[in-house]
């Protein structure tokens, strides 16, 4: 297969096999799809319908039994854990539900971080993390801890986290699903912004109807498999 | 930033930290104090016997340390005389006539080196004078003896009481000479007091029929730091004598104690031993503790491998935590360390319990610790590099982590 360059990911018949206690248990069965510079797409399904570990795949956090996942263009199988922690540095940032922000570092620090971890100078990146802070509208809460913060602020911060080194998709799993309603519509309507105006891509897991109901792309994954693909819903 | 990232997860879990910490400061301090008293013991070992006999440099007529007879004696000590008065290096000297010989009373009769001094000079020399328990020391007065507290009792002989000591002369013929009991001594070393009586070297040479025979002249530098120098310098005035060179041997404190040299550095290589074993011993606690460490931060691990940190960059971070507790551990350890060997390097430590022992050891019952800087170098090595040791498999399990499961732990 030769996937098309402008595809930011194509996975393609992937299929992942868990063992549960021994007995084998399809998490995917085969799926197919591709990502595009700029969308903003999601994929619902049910809980234990694999929306997670689709993600997990798509974003090298974790490897298909079978089947190959390509970013841009490149199959990742081939990588080393190395290559791979520097593909997930430079091109992929992460939402996660639970914020996953270090407990030790300020709301700053855990921007800086992963322009720490490219080699930015501390001076350009402190000068960055503050910018992208302002414009996420968190700039107050620069020095603030995590236990010093709310969820939604500290979702915010993992969303400065997950763009700070300009990725070119980011992967937000369930990411509205510890807030309340008006705090998640207010970080999705940030995420939209990032968006259209950044051309950020975002591909979410997600049964929220909040964030099914802002998708641009809507797949549905049911036991395993992409049951339903529809784009401008 | 990592190594605030570092700083800050050492903070956060303070009880740990503290466990950890502490457990260093025991390491350096167990290593310091260990170190301290045994180098503190083997110095004062070193030191009693070259105080109350040895000195530290002797000139013998050449071959009288490996076969110390009369034959081996100097006949003509004067240019030795001589050539130590004029010498710059030398602080206090000593002549002696040596001989093994017997002394009996009416009771008892026991091989002895029967050491013939002159009492003025010898109190400069040696500490023998010092140990005077009982009586007087030598006056200088013809007949007089000093024998050791355990020889008084073997010999069943008090103060004023008369022994007859008695040795080979040149000839082949027995000499003896009834001397009075000066004084009674008692030095550190219980071996040595039973194998050594002190008489004026005019009765040696009477018992001897040597009147004028020199054994050894003992010398005292005037900086015993600097033996190699001391040594060279008053070697080269006696090669330069008429009749030398090779009638002469200067031998320092090393040479005649070759016995007690290897047993001190039996005892160095020992503390290596005993180093090491601390070593051990702190890194199966660093193992413990930083693995506790790493896996409840399993899941922090996960993300920060999922946000792009490499596992070098994680294996670097938890070692840099343990450089990090390894460097206030150590500090803090020999901080207390100075405290408490500078506190006992004045008063001692009284192991008068154990005192039979250590006197047959040739040590004091009091132990004074010494720290020396070569101690505290291992120590500021060994502690770290052990610390560093035991973090590594903690840091490899940390890298070991595959980054999905680590984000699902809790």
């Amino acid at each position: 297969m030769n996937p098309n360059a402008s595809e930011i990911v194509r996975v393609s018949g992937v299929r992942k096999v868990y063992s549960d206690n021994g007995v084998p248990v399809d998490a995917l069965r085969g799926i197919n799809m591709t990502v595009l510079p700029g969308d903003f797409s999601v994929i619902a399904g049910p809980s234990g319908s694999g929306k997670t570990t689709l993600l997990n795949i798509i974003g090298t956090l974790d490897k298909p039994t079978e089947g190959a996942v390509y970013l841009d263009g490149e199959d990742v199988a081939s990588k080393t854990r190395r290559q791979l922690a520097d593909i997930r540095l430079r091109k992929i940032g992460f939402v996660f539900q639970a914020y996953n922000l270090n407990p030790v570092l300020s709301a700053l620090e855990n921007v800086e971080f992963t322009m720490m971890l490219r080699g930015i100078d501390a001076a350009e990146r402190k000068r960055k993390s503050l910018a992208i802070l302002e414009e996420l509208g968190i700039g107050d809460l620069a020095k603030k801890r995590p236990n010093e913060m709310s969820g939604g602020q500290q979702q915010r911060v993992a969303i400065a986290r997950a763009i700070s080194n300009e990725p070119r998709l980011v992967l937000a799993d369930e990411p509205t699903a510890n807030l309340d309603s008006d705090t998640a519509a207010r970080l999705l309507e940030l995420m939209e912004r990032l968006n259209h105006e950044d051309g950020i891509t975002f591909v979410f897991s997600s049964h929220d109807p909040q964030v099914i109901g802002r998708a641009h792309r809507l797949l549905i994954l049911r036991d395993g498999q992409i049951v339903d693909d529809k784009v401008n819903v | 930033m990592l190594g605030r990232i570092a700083w800050r997860n050492i903070l956060r879990n303070k009880r740990r930290s503290l466990i950890l910490i502490t457990s260093i400061v025991v390491g350096v301090v167990a290593l310091v104090l260990t170190e301290g008293f045994a180098v503190g013991m083997l110095h004062q070992m070193l030191t009693n016997q070259i105080g109350a006999d040895a000195g530290y440099i002797q000139i013998h007529k050449k071959g009288y340390q490996s076969d110390p007879t009369l034959e081996n004696s100097m006949t003509d000590p004067e240019p030795v005389r001589d050539a130590l008065e004029k010498d710059s290096a030398v602080l206090d000297y000593s002549e002696r006539l040596r001989v093994y010989g017997l002394i009996s009373s009416a009771y008892n009769s026991y091989g002895v080196s029967i050491v013939g001094i002159v009492p003025s000079e010898e109190k400069r020399i040696t500490t023998i004078s010092q140990y005077v328990t009982k009586g007087t020391y030598l006056s200088g007065k013809p007949g007089q003896i000093l024998i050791s507290t355990s020889m008084a009792e073997k010999l069943k002989v008090g103060l004023g009481d008369k022994v007859v000591i008695m040795a080979s002369q040149r000839d082949g013929s027995i000499g003896s000479e009834a001397c009075r009991i000066a004084g009674i001594f008692e030095t550190l070393n219980s071996g040595f007091d039973q194998s050594h009586v002190y008489i004026p070297i005019q009765t040696a040479g009477q018992l001897l029929n040597a009147d004028g025979l020199v054994s050894e002249f003992v010398v005292n530098p005037k900086d015993p730091d600097d033996m190699d120098a001391v040594v060279s310098q008053i070697r080269h005035r006696i090669e330069a004598l008429p009749g030398a060179p090779n009638r002469y041997e200067v031998l320092t404190y090393e040479q005649m104690l070759p016995l007690l040299v290897a047993q001190l550095e039996l005892y160095k290589q020992a503390l290596y031993l005993i180093a090491i074993l601390i070593a051990f011993a702190l890194i199966f606690g660093i193992i413990d503790t930083m693995l506790m460490s790493v896996m409840e931060r399993t899941h922090e691990f996960g993300v920060s491998m999922a946000v792009g940190m490499s596992h070098g960059r994680i294996f670097r971070m938890v070692m840099t935590e343990a450089l990090f507790l390894a460097i206030i551990g150590t500090a803090i350890g020999l901080a207390a360390s100075y405290i408490v060997v500078s506190e006992l390097s004045h008063s001692g430590w009284d192991l008068s319990m154990f005192s039979a022992s250590l006197k047959s050891l040739g040590i004091g019952s009091i132990i004074y610790p010494v720290i020396q800087t070569s101690s505290v170098i291992q120590t500021v090595l060994i502690i770290p590099i052990a610390t560093l040791l035991g973090a590594i498999y903690p840091a490899l399990k940390a890298v070991k982590l595959q980054p999905v499961e680590a984000i699902r732990a809790s």
